[in-house]
């Protein structure tokens, strides 16, 4: 329950933005307004003024609370938010776990026994370092979202976008790396036109891997996402609930 | 369709769940627009979106799917022992099947999201047939779909045995064509023939041949193995190429009658006996002539055109006879013609022989006892030892006596600067003039000696001093060159008439229709054995081979003759005036000398003799 939750509730119940960025609005404005409530109780308001210095601070028009809505309705956001959605339900989850499992194994078993890295290219090392980054993230963000989630509310989101960044830059490192490729089979090609035809199934050996380790790192961040910003909206939902409890 | 979903391997299951979620979730949109629902348009836009992600994810998958299939594909392919652009096509269509899955998923998808989008931005919501009537006829296209990816429905017709009609393996550019024999001596026996552009290029024995039940194993001379089930009913072999190097490939056969490919067997089925026939004339003023008028029994030729019918000289594509200068006989198998060019393997070394002579004549070389060196100015620093003592007539002797591998004597080719540098690279490990050993590498030094010696490459030096005075127009020497240099030990491709042109002007002494070409003592040295061909009946001389037949009444009878791998020659008789060419593909049969036997029993004892 917060101290302003009655604020908040007016509020929410004026905010035209579909859950979960209504319920992520919400959390954003009560973090700012306890930020502010704290630095007024430093500067020696006493508890009542200080809430009542923080409401009157706040803008809560209703001209301020569409530019509110329109900062966070962007296109992009939409974008993530309608496709984390998918996620939602409980066969979606499934599906989506079977084929992270599937995609994980699948590829795995090229890596162990098929030597799928050494057959790629030198820059699939670049992608393995991003795939690392981006699962030692994830498993940060596991361990804040499932084990204390409490002491984050408000910022729960952040960081969970980054492994679908992640997941962007390894496509496109990945087709940067088969064409850089194609370059150097083309030099290759050139001082030994005879051998046209095995520098070229080499290099197609080469794509094939460095897209395999590509997609499949790419594809392991995007399942990782999905169920990170599945738990992040539940977890922004029910705070947020528990926000507006006080003026039910 | 079992050939489908096993060619899907392991990304078949994904794209079928991801198929029918994506197909549900239409009919879910199929149903809703047909009745309305409570939830409304919400509803409809929130299935819409999903039956796209999924359709995206099916995308996304099936790329994945399709590197990964290449990625094993191209593995196989290059721990193969040999590398077609065949194997590659083949390999890339099977790894393409989970990508134009996912496509194909994907297309539905946003098709149906699309019609959705549409109808929402129309307000016709609810009760409008339009989509309905759109999404039904979907699944009818995926018969359509399937026709495309080649699957036709199973149960094709097939052959009561499998020694009927030939299996077929297409790879374009060629299709491997599988034929099998039962023979109550030798069991099942196996030849795999390579066809392209309808004609067939090479026949391959296989090593081994079994069939226990269903069960077939062939084992092919280079290690390959291939096993698989026959299904006689179906006219299918499902069946993998399993390769020396630990590799395998899938290799499906399927059934075709034998009249599907005529060109299989020298005369197309149902042709009658071979009567004899005067040559036609190409207006190219080489006379043609009866055979009686010149001298030879038709009847013998006759007997030779039917063996070689009945494949006594194994793959053979041509024959042709000339006596006295005139051609005789002009016969063709296989589907080949007059106009094709065959290529002339090591007949190529014979050519390239007389080339020297011609450059000798114009004075361009000053004689057959040149140092080699002194054709090399820019390479005789990294010389090897001994270089300084070998000569022209060494490398046309092949007695140059470099101390290569028996490997690289047969397998090495290779012309331009750097493949000399390579050849001059090695020591004389011999004795120069005296070892002979036939090494294909060093004749390419020819290349490198012709465009020293006149400024021109053996292509242009050729078609200047030979092809024109001969009236030969046709040619292709460009395969394995490099800078302009031509491959001298085997890349010259010619029609069998103008092979016999040249065999016609050699066995005259050098004169083509009273013209001189070439001086009669180079021919006369050219052709002479200078040396013994190995532990063989054969002498060698310039690039040319010598050997005694028995000829028409059994005595010894000398031929001259350019000796290309698979049955490419030209043989000169010159005590009968006769001159025979062949072309052929006894590459891997071992049949490589099978048409001499033909000529020795058939052909030559009818030669002078001239029936009442």
């Amino acid at each position: 329950m917060s101290r302003f939750a009655k604020a908040l509730s007016d509020a929410a119940s004026r905010l035209t933005l579909p859950e979960p960025v209504r319920s992520r609005v919400l959390l954003e404005m009560a973090a700012d307004m306890e930020d502010l409530h704290r630095a007024y109780l430093e500067r020696g308001l006493p508890e009542e003024k200080a809430r009542e210095a923080v409401l009157e601070h706040f803008d809560l028009s209703q001209e301020a609370l569409r530019e509110l809505a329109a900062v966070h309705d962007s296109p992009l956001e939409r974008s993530l938010t309608s496709l984390s959605g998918q996620a939602h339900r409980p066969w979606a989850r499934t599906l989506l776990g079977l084929l992270g499992l599937f995609v994980a194994l699948g590829t795995g078993s090229l890596f162990l026994e098929a030597g799928l890295l050494s057959r790629a290219s030198s820059l699939a090392w670049v992608l393995l370092a991003i795939l690392a980054v981006g699962l030692a993230g994830g498993v940060w963000k596991i361990r804040i979202l499932y084990f204390a989630p409490a002491a984050v509310e408000s910022r729960t989101r952040t960081g969970v976008s980054f492994l679908l960044g992640l997941a962007g830059v390894q496509v496109v490192l990945g087709f940067a790396c088969v064409w850089v490729e194609l370059y150097r089979s083309g030099l290759r090609i050139r001082s030994a036109p005879g051998e046209a035809l095995i520098h070229i199934v080499g290099w197609m050996h080469m794509a094939s891997a460095t897209l395999v380790v590509a997609l499949s790192g790419a594809l392991i961040l995007g399942f990782l996402w999905f169920f990170l910003e599945g738990r992040t909206q539940r977890l922004q939902a029910a705070a947020a609930s528990r926000l507006l409890e006080a003026d039910r | 369709m079992r050939e489908l979903i096993r060619a899907f391997g392991p990304w078949g299951p994904i794209m079928l769940v991801l198929g029918v979620v994506v197909l549900a979730l239409a009919l879910r949109v199929a149903w809703t627009v047909a009745r309305p629902t409570r939830q409304g348009s919400s509803d409809l836009a929130e299935t819409a979106k999903a039956l796209l992600f999924w359709g995206v994810a099916a995308a996304v998958l099936g790329f994945l799917g399709q590197c990964s299939a290449a990625f094993m594909a191209l593995s196989t392919i290059l721990a193969a022992p040999e590398i077609s652009a065949a194997v590659v096509a083949e390999g890339f269509v099977i790894s393409f099947l989970p990508a134009l899955a996912g496509m194909g998923i994907f297309a539905f998808a946003a098709a149906v999201w699309g019609c959705v989008r549409f109808l929402l931005g129309r307000g016709a919501r609810t009760a409008t047939p339009v989509l309905p009537a759109l999404l039904i006829p979907l699944p009818l296209l995926i018969p359509v779909a399937l026709a495309t990816l080649g699957c036709g429905p199973d149960g094709a017709r097939g052959p009561a045995e499998i020694h009927e009609g030939v299996w077929t393996l297409p790879a374009d550019p060629s299709v491997f064509l599988w034929e099998f024999a039962s023979d109550p001596g030798e069991g099942l026996t196996c030849i795999v023939h390579d066809v392209q552009g309808g004609l067939k290029y090479t026949e391959t024995p296989c090593a081994s041949a079994s069939l226990a039940g269903d069960s077939l194993s062939l084992g092919m001379p280079n290690g390959t193995r291939y096993v698989g089930r026959v299904d006689l009913a179906g006219g299918r072999v499902r069946g993998r190429l399993l390769y020396p190097g630990g590799g395998s490939m899938d290799a499906p056969l399927r059934w075709a009658p034998r009249e599907d490919y005529p060109t299989l067997w020298p005369a197309a089925p149902n042709t009658g006996p071979f009567v004899y026939r005067v040559p036609a004339d190409s207006g190219d003023g080489w006379p043609v002539a009866q055979a009686a008028s010149a001298g030879v029994d038709p009847a013998a030729l006759e007997r030779a055109v039917e063996a070689v019918r009945r494949g006594e000289a194994g793959f053979l594509k041509s024959l042709l006879v000339a006596r006295g200068g005139s051609l005789i006989l002009d016969e063709y198998f296989h589907g080949y013609g007059p106009g094709d060019l065959s290529p002339l393997a090591s007949c190529t070394k014979s050519i390239s022989s007389l080339l020297v002579g011609l450059a000798i004549q114009n004075g361009q070389i000053p004689g057959v006892d040149t140092p080699l060196l002194d054709f090399f100015p820019a390479e005789r620093a990294g010389a090897g030892t001994g270089w300084g003592d070998l000569t022209l007539e060494h490398l046309l002797t092949m007695s140059m006596a470099l101390d290569w591998s028996p490997e690289e004597a047969e397998t090495l080719h290779g012309t331009g600067p750097d493949a000399f540098r390579h050849i001059l690279s090695r020591k004389v490990g011999g004795r120069p003039g005296e070892d002979w050993a036939y090494v294909n590498m060093n004749v390419n030094l020819l290349a490198g000696i012709l465009r020293q010696a006149t400024g021109e490459h053996a292509e242009a030096f050729a078609q200047r001093t030979l092809f024109e005075p001969l009236g030969i127009r046709a040619w292709s020497w460009d395969w394995g060159s490099q800078d302009g240099y031509n491959l001298m030990d085997g890349s010259l491709r010619l029609a069998p008439r103008d092979m016999a042109r040249i065999g016609v002007m050699v066995a005259s002494g050098g004169v083509w229709k009273g013209q001189r070409v070439l001086d009669e003592a180079w021919i006369r040295e050219s052709l002479r054995p200078h040396l013994q061909a190995g532990p063989g009946p054969e002498g060698y001389g310039y690039l040319w081979w010598t050997m005694e037949v028995p000829g028409p009444q059994g005595a010894p009878l000398q031929v001259h003759f350019a000796n290309g791998w698979g049955s490419q020659f030209i043989l000169i008789f010159p005590a009968l005036d006769l001159v025979v060419v062949t072309t052929g593909g006894n590459q891997e049969n071992g049949k490589h000398l099978a048409i001499g036997e033909v000529l020795v029993r058939e052909l030559l004892p009818g030669v002078g003799h001239r029936p009442a």
